[in-house]
């Protein structure tokens, strides 16, 4: 059986990575291999994806282990980043320059050949060409994470290394790059984009990696993680014209394993979720209660990963 | 050699588009109004002295301080060096590019106020050349605090108190009081150029102690330092963290 941890085409290889600063541990003993496609890095704030990504580009020196880039170690060949575009997840840009002063630096660094075609191309890529010769200083978040987006692209890299891009991007913008990655993914591009939040990962990634608390939770397919998701109880809360009947007959239902009343709203223990949510419509058609809201009380990434690392 | 040339200008624009550079400049010329201000007796006394002691010792120092520990500095603070470094672009090039850029931004700061201060000294003293060995005092003191300073920035988040200390204590008070450590003093390296340079300046020959007053010398030992400096930050690209 295979390791799912790793892939056959390895662009980017993470062996028995550690990195601590002083006492603190971000990293710990991680081992996992990404290939070309979208490869999403999931896990909640300070699970230890940024320090992970860090490591890869050779901004951080593993404290044991080491990352391997096309096969070769960032920190003592930088030159394998010439096929490497990153982008951080800070903010940070050069603010008094304009977007495509900002691009075009990028691509002179990274030795373009024709850096002025090559920013016109990266600029119309992420939409935006009309401002281009605005000051990257002025521009709104979102704009500023095209600008990033825009002059990690412009040497047309085959590794994309992309630390929260859609941080700050409003639903439009977000769509836009999401379909963007797809598409740099499906031209056999490395992708490798972190993310907090499960949804848009699944948008966008073939294969995830979650890591929680600077070690992984679990590796594979999209699908595989939902499968595991639907497993971890929940406490669902649901809005009815009658709490008290709803929970009497939820109580005597097999997906529920407590019910408890709280100002008019039930909060149901689930044994099994997706039982539950079968059983809500027949238990209210059949005490004739119109139900008005059904909701997870948490289905945050970290309420998910302390159940998968729990599993583990 | 294009990454070079585009990593040197981004570092002076950034470097000098500061409002502090601004603050700097007009604090680097000083000196000239006291100058201007000196009586017609004591101008010849007043332009060595307020050049030596004044802009060398205490304005240049400061100017070199804030410029050149914040060329990696800001970098790191901004969290802009990853544009930087994440590119297919040897560590050596890095460093090499933004010292020299460094020193080129301490010179466009430090510059105005010697050539006012020249200017008010030839016109009140009726001698052209008397700026000449100030000039090369000023590119010896800027490629020596260059030196000092570019690593601090890279390897301190307080780097500017690092290099507080390294001015007030070391080149103020250490260097004075132990003679062995004067020829570590970067202001007393740029000394010998102007003694050597300027007519005669026997109490600053006394501040010189062991040091041998000379343009050529105090001239390689700032290459020295810079090519140390260079080394320097070229291992700290290579062997730390670099956020």
């Amino acid at each position: 059986m295979t390791d799912a941890r790793f892939v056959d085409d390895a662009r980017l290889v993470i062996e028995d990575v550690s990195k601590w600063f002083g006492q603190k541990v971000a990293v710990s003993e991680i081992s996992c291999s990404i290939g070309p496609g979208v490869t999403g890095l999931l896990g909640p704030n300070g699970a230890g994806k940024t320090t992970l990504l860090r490591l890869l580009v050779g901004l951080l020196h593993p404290s044991e282990g080491r990352v391997l880039v096309e096969g070769v170690e960032p920190q003592r060949d930088p030159t394998v980043l010439g096929d490497v575009g990153f982008v951080s997840e800070d903010e940070s840009v050069y603010g008094s320059l304009s977007a495509r002063q900002f691009v075009r630096f990028n691509a002179t660094l990274a030795g373009v050949a024709d850096p002025d075609t090559a920013t016109t191309r990266a600029l119309e890529t992420v939409a935006l060409t009309d401002v281009a010769d605005r000051r990257v200083g002025d521009f709104s978040k979102g704009m500023r994470q095209r600008a990033k987006v825009a002059a990690a692209l412009v040497h047309d890299p085959s590794v994309l290394i992309l630390d929260e891009p859609l941080n700050g991007a409003d639903p439009v913008q977000r769509a836009h790059l999401i379909d963007l990655f797809v598409q740099l993914g499906n031209q056999g591009r490395t992708v490798l984009v972190s993310s907090h939040v499960l949804h848009e990962v699944e948008r966008m990634a073939d294969r995830v990696i979650a890591v929680i608390d600077g070690r992984l939770a679990a590796v594979g397919g999209v699908r595989s993680l939902r499968t595991l998701m639907t497993d971890i109880p929940q406490t669902i809360r649901i809005d009815s014209s009658d709490a008290r009947g709803l929970a009497a007959a939820l109580v005597a239902s097999p997906y529920v394993g407590g019910v408890s009343i709280d100002d008019g709203t039930v909060h149901a223990k689930a044994s099994d979720p997706a039982g539950l949510a079968r059983a809500i419509p027949i238990v209210a058609r059949d005490l004739g209660l119109s139900i008005t809201r059904v909701e997870p009380e948490d289905e945050s990434l970290e309420s998910v990963f302390g159940y998968l690392i729990g599993r583990r | 050699m294009t990454a070079a040339i585009a990593i040197f200008a981004n570092v002076i624009r950034r470097l000098l588009q500061r409002r502090v550079a601004v603050a700097l400049i007009l604090a680097t010329s000083a000196h000239a109004l006291v100058i201007l201000l000196a009586s017609p007796d004591d101008v010849t006394d007043a332009y060595h002295g307020f050049t030596l002691l004044l802009y060398l010792a205490f304005a240049v120092p400061i100017a070199a301080l804030v410029t050149a520990t914040a060329a990696f500095g800001d970098e790191r603070r901004d969290n802009t060096l990853p544009y930087v470094v994440v590119k297919p672009i040897s560590r050596l090039t890095i460093a090499l590019s933004v010292t020299f850029a460094t020193f080129a931004a301490i010179l466009v700061v430090a510059l105005p106020g010697l050539v006012l201060s020249w200017t008010i000294g030839a016109v009140r003293l009726d001698d052209p050349g008397i700026g000449w060995p100030a000039v090369v005092a000023l590119a010896v003191v800027a490629a020596g605090y260059a030196a000092i300073f570019v690593p601090l920035g890279l390897l301190f988040e307080r780097a500017t108190l690092v290099g507080l200390a390294y001015i007030f204590v070391w080149e103020s008070i250490l260097a004075f009081a132990a003679t062995t450590l004067a020829a570590s003093s970067v202001w007393r390296i740029g000394l010998t150029a102007y003694v050597a340079l300027a007519e005669d300046l026997p109490e600053f020959r006394d501040i010189l102690g062991q040091l041998t007053p000379g343009a050529g010398g105090a001239a390689a030992k700032a290459v020295v330092l810079l090519v140390l400096s260079v080394a320097l930050s070229t291992w700290a690209l290579r062997r730390r963290d670099l956020v």
